[in-house]
């Protein structure tokens, strides 16, 4: 062996040394280790020889303890760690109570946490799939007449855009179009748009089968073209391939279709599905015909500052050029992503900030059930720090103890995420765009596991530091805890209180919420709905390529929807109220002649005679429409009454007349005259005033772009047992028209405020859960307060207070928690009020009334979750608690 | 961490610091002692006998110096410090009352 020279001693120094390695933190005294080190091998191995052992055996048996392998630092590490988990699972489980409790606090407030970032991250978030889509911009047009109010472009002013800015490296211009789509099994209405051949190149998403539409597509020679969205293909292609090169019929022309776009592109709207070249489609619309979505692309490098100056000035110009249509009229630039999410921001904000109280809410809950245990673990700290352990030791297993808790507690809450996202996507208003692409995904199961970390350690520290605060020899010797129970008490206390305040406003924000959409429901919609069934027909060329043909598919159809059994009345209307957007149109009244750009606008509907008998909506003057007022009688109309307010303040309205200025002929040529004056509805919201409108008889229309109708049916009984017969008649009259959003009017107008009741009613659901969560907090401190009094209340009743005192004593601490808490979260909620100004209808932020009502209830809470502790305290046995000290 | 390894540290170090506190004595010399006076039931080896010296000198409880006799090599003896001598009887103190209490819960010890 070549250890073992031979014939003489070993060299025991150059043995150890060689299995002592880098000696860590021997540094200068490496000799001196080494020295001490191979005299005690050779002790051992002086020793061993002495006993009779061989040479070769007793050095081998005196180095094999260095031999050993010894594990670096990091295995080292991993086994402590690995030995923690296993230590803390087993603590756990033998406190099951207590384990339960903490990870149901924690599921409920990392479960809510994680579905809400899901849909703040769907919908808020995720960048649109466009190139580089910060660069992507969307004008909006806004007059100062208006102001506030947003409005599309018009073509005229988007091909100056076009010819004369040079800040984009594109623009793109896009029409909402509807299209009845046949050439298949059944007709189909589909939503979708007529798009400049820019656009897609300008956009930059590359399409998930074939080609985008390109600049050349836009030209009349060529082929028409449609580019389909994924989920229009999956519906009515079944997500074939083949779908790319076969041609569809719209509206009575074949469209080859040339491409499919992939599942996360939406353009303009969430609604869009399919897309079709612009063609010639628009020739001819005024420079006001302001219904057209325009975007461009910044040129690299340039601010968006920059380009709106560019924009600005050539409003400016065009304002000049142009003032009887361009008068007052500007141009904001806004990021693509702000213009397609801006709306929603807010009331999502408001919902995290409710979720982010309820993980608050949980840790504190969470820190205070580990204060009451760090109090019931004392000795078994003080054993362990008296054994040696290095107080870095306890309080890492600590830590890793509440981290084991916190990860399950995750655990669970992903899968109430999991379910409650389904919930959302299945259940979501249709409004908030890109709810449907809710996921709980990898980033949110990232954020999740970042929020147990946190949730786990941050409720530990105050526990940890107290505990190891404590000396280990007074808890060992002293018969109970050495901990001073006013301390625990005080840090309980204060945990309480600041739990009950985030909790008072959380509740203070949602009872707003409520309170809003409880007004905003009661609004009157200046109609009545119920018993109501509404259907809609778009009519599209070529067989109602005229306004007569038009007319009289409505005639038919309304002739056989009233002689339907159990219909009251059917009547038409071009816009439904709350159902669709409203289309304004500039006025030229009678005897009051205004500069172009100061004109009036008003709504403009058109229906059958009797619509305002079908609906109950007011006659408030004048006389109704009548089926005498045909399309060669004199053109009359019935204006709402805030139209005649506003165009005819302080006279009679009723004989008065005024013309369209629309720009174009024929149709600003008529003068149209008031015959009756009937009350507002709520057109756009309920929580929108209703504009001017005007009311004209359907078989007088004359705008040729007025091809939506809506049949509202009065029914006896539950209009939607009718949804099925009413199709069935209107095929009747044409097989090919399709029939599409049938639907009660109560529904339509549940719609119209489904987002708010959505978000308000998870806010309410988050504030009940804020405060189940502080009551159980509320519950644990008085009840531990109350278990460290035992023996103080079993002397006072001793002595002979009554029961009632000792109830009033736990119950009287209970209250004073809750109101210092209440106090601070009616401030909280005061700061807070700014944020939920904006999500308010027709209640104030600083409404004393919810303020009072909500301190009312979280206080009463307080006090009940009181009751149990106070009623164990209170038939406590005097005799037997004295007797067991 | 377990408290079965604890208390093995934790008493390491007290059997050593106690054995200590009788005489100085080289590193070997401890081994063998705790070896024959736990009968064999607890036993030291070099790998880690020497890091807890190097541990209790850092902490002041103990302090080696080198010693040279003529005809042998030097060895490294080790005295109780003060302060080692103050943790020794803290530690003997918690000790019997942790015994104290182990009788008392479990009725281990001597009754």
């Amino acid at each position: 062996m070549p250890e073992t020279p031979r014939g003489g001693r070993p060299d025991f120094r150059a043995l150890v040394r060689a299995r002592l390695g880098a000696l860590p933190g021997a540094a200068g005294r490496e000799t001196d280790i080494v020295d001490e080190i191979a005299q005690h091998v050779a002790d051992d191995y002086a020793d061993r020889v002495a006993a009779g052992m061989a040479e070769a055996d007793a050095l081998s048996s005196a180095l094999a303890p260095l031999d050993q392998p010894r594990a670096g630092f990091a295995t080292r590490a991993l086994g402590t760690f690995a030995r923690d988990v296993r230590y803390a699972v087993r603590i756990l489980v033998r406190a099951p109570a207590f384990a339960a409790a903490a990870i149901v606090t924690l599921a409920l407030g990392i479960g809510a946490n994680a579905a809400i970032f899901s849909v703040v991250r769907a919908v808020v978030l995720n960048p649109p799939p466009y190139r580089d889509p910060s660069r992507i911009v969307a004008f909006l047009n806004s007059s100062t007449a208006a102001p506030g109010s947003i409005t599309s472009s018009s073509l005229p002013d988007y091909e100056d855009w076009q010819r004369q800015l040079t800040s984009f490296d594109g623009l793109g211009l896009l029409s909402g179009w509807t299209f009845n789509l046949a050439g298949r099994d059944l007709p189909e209405r589909v939503f979708g748009a007529r798009v400049s051949g820019s656009l897609f190149p300008m956009l930059g998403t590359p399409p998930l089968l074939g080609r985008t539409i390109e600049p050349d597509d836009d030209r009349p020679e060529r082929g028409e073209v449609l580019v389909l969205g994924y989920r229009v293909w999956q519906r009515l292609f079944g997500g074939s391939p083949a779908a790319v090169g076969s041609t569809v019929m719209l509206e009575g022309r074949p469209h080859a279709i040339i491409g499919v776009m992939p599942p996360r592109f939406r353009f303009p709207t969430s609604d869009t599905e399919m897309w079709a070249a612009i063609r010639d489609n628009m020739t001819g619309m005024p420079r006001n015909g302001r219904f057209m979505v325009a975007a461009g692309r910044l040129k690299p490098g340039l601010t968006l500052a920059a380009a709106q100056a560019e924009v600005d000035a050539l409003s400016a110009q065009l304002q000049q050029a142009y003032p009887d249509t361009n008068k007052g009229w500007r141009v904001r630039l806004a990021g693509i992503h702000d213009a397609i999410v801006g709306d929603t921001r807010p009331a999502l904000m408001v919902l995290a900030a409710a979720v982010g109280l309820v993980l608050l809410i949980a840790c504190a809950n969470l820190a205070n059930l580990l204060l009451a245990r760090a109090t019931s673990r004392q000795r078994e700290t003080a054993i362990r720090l008296a054994l040696g352990a290095g107080r870095g030791r306890v309080a890492a297993q600590w830590l890793i103890e509440n981290l084991v808790l916190s990860l399950a507690g995750a655990a669970t809450g992903v899968a109430l995420a999991f379910a409650a996202v389904r919930l959302v996507v299945a259940f979501g208003p249709a409004d908030v765009p890109r709810l449907d692409e809710t996921a709980v995904d990898l980033p949110v199961l990232w954020i999740t596991l970042l929020m147990a970390i946190v949730a786990g350690a941050l409720p530990a520290i105050a526990p940890a530091v107290r505990m190891l605060r404590r000396s280990s020899h007074a808890t060992l010797t002293s018969g109970v805890s050495a901990h001073s129970p006013a301390d625990r008490s005080a840090a309980g206390a204060a945990l309480v209180v600041i739990e009950v305040a985030l909790a008072t406003t959380l509740a203070v924000g949602g009872a707003l919420l409520f309170k809003s959409f409880a007004r905003l429901t009661a609004v009157p919609p200046g109609f009545d709905a119920s018993g109501v069934l509404t259907l809609k027909v778009f009519l599209t060329p070529p067989r109602y390529l005229t306004v007569a043909s038009g007319k009289q598919y409505i005639a038919a159809a309304l002739d056989r929807l009233s002689s339907m059994p159990g219909v009251e009345a059917a009547a038409a209307i071009s816009q439904l109220p709350l159902g669709d957007p409203s289309s304004t149109q500039s006025i030229d009244i009678e005897g009051r002649a205004v500069a172009p750009a100061q004109r009036p606008a008003a709504a403009y509907r058109t229906v059958s005679p009797n619509y305002f008998q079908t609906l109950r909506i007011p006659l408030v003057r004048g006389r109704a429409l009548t089926d005498l007022d045909r399309q060669d009688a004199p053109l009359v109309v019935v204006v709402n009454e805030a139209a005649a307010r506003a165009f005819w303040p302080g006279v009679d309205p009723v004989g008065r007349r005024f013309k369209w200025a629309t720009g174009m002929t024929p149709y600003d040529e008529a003068w149209h005259t008031v015959v009756g004056v009937v009350g507002d509805v709520k057109s756009s919201g309920l929580d929108k005033p209703e504009p001017p409108a005007v009311y004209a008889p359907f078989v007088q229309r004359s705008f040729t772009w007025l091809r939506w109708n809506t049949f509202v049916v009065r029914t006896q009984g539950d209009p939607e047992a009718y949804a099925r017969t009413v199709r069935e008649e209107l095929a009747r009259i044409d097989p090919l028209q399709p029939v599409y959003q049938v639907a009660p009017l109560d529904a339509v107008i549940a719609g119209s405020v489904a987002a708010r009741r959505f978000h308000t009613g998870l806010v309410d659901a988050f504030a009940l859960l804020a405060l189940a969560l502080a009551a159980v907090g509320v519950y644990g401190t008085i009840g531990y307060w109350v278990a460290e009094r035992t023996r103080e209340i079993g002397v006072r009743m001793a002595l002979g207070a009554p029961r009632a005192q000792i109830v009033w004593m736990v119950v009287a601490r209970a209250g004073a928690f809750t109101a210092v808490g209440v106090g601070l979260g009616a401030a909280l909620s005061l700061a807070a009020g700014r944020v939920m100004s904006t999500l308010l209808f027709s209640v104030e932020p600083f409404d004393a009334g919810t303020i009072g009502g909500v301190a009312l209830i979280v206080l009463a809470t307080g006090v009940a979750a009181a009751a149990i502790p106070a009623r164990r305290a209170s038939s406590l046995d005097p005799l037997a608690v004295l007797r067991a000290d | 961490m377990s408290t079965d390894r604890e208390l093995r540290k934790g008493s390491a170090e007290t059997l050593i610091l106690a054995l200590l506190e009788e005489r100085d004595r080289h590193g070997y010399e401890l081994a063998k002692l705790i070896d024959s006076r736990s009968g064999g039931a607890l036993k030291f080896h070099v790998a880690s006998l020497y890091p807890t010296l190097y541990r209790l000198e850092r902490r002041g409880f103990i302090q080696g110096r080198w010693v040279e006799k003529a005809g042998t090599r030097r060895r490294r003896f080790y005295r109780l410090t003060a302060a080692g001598q103050k943790v020794l009887d803290a530690q003997r103190r918690s000790w019997s009352t942790f015994f104290a209490a182990l009788h008392r819960v479990a009725g281990i010890g001597h009754a």
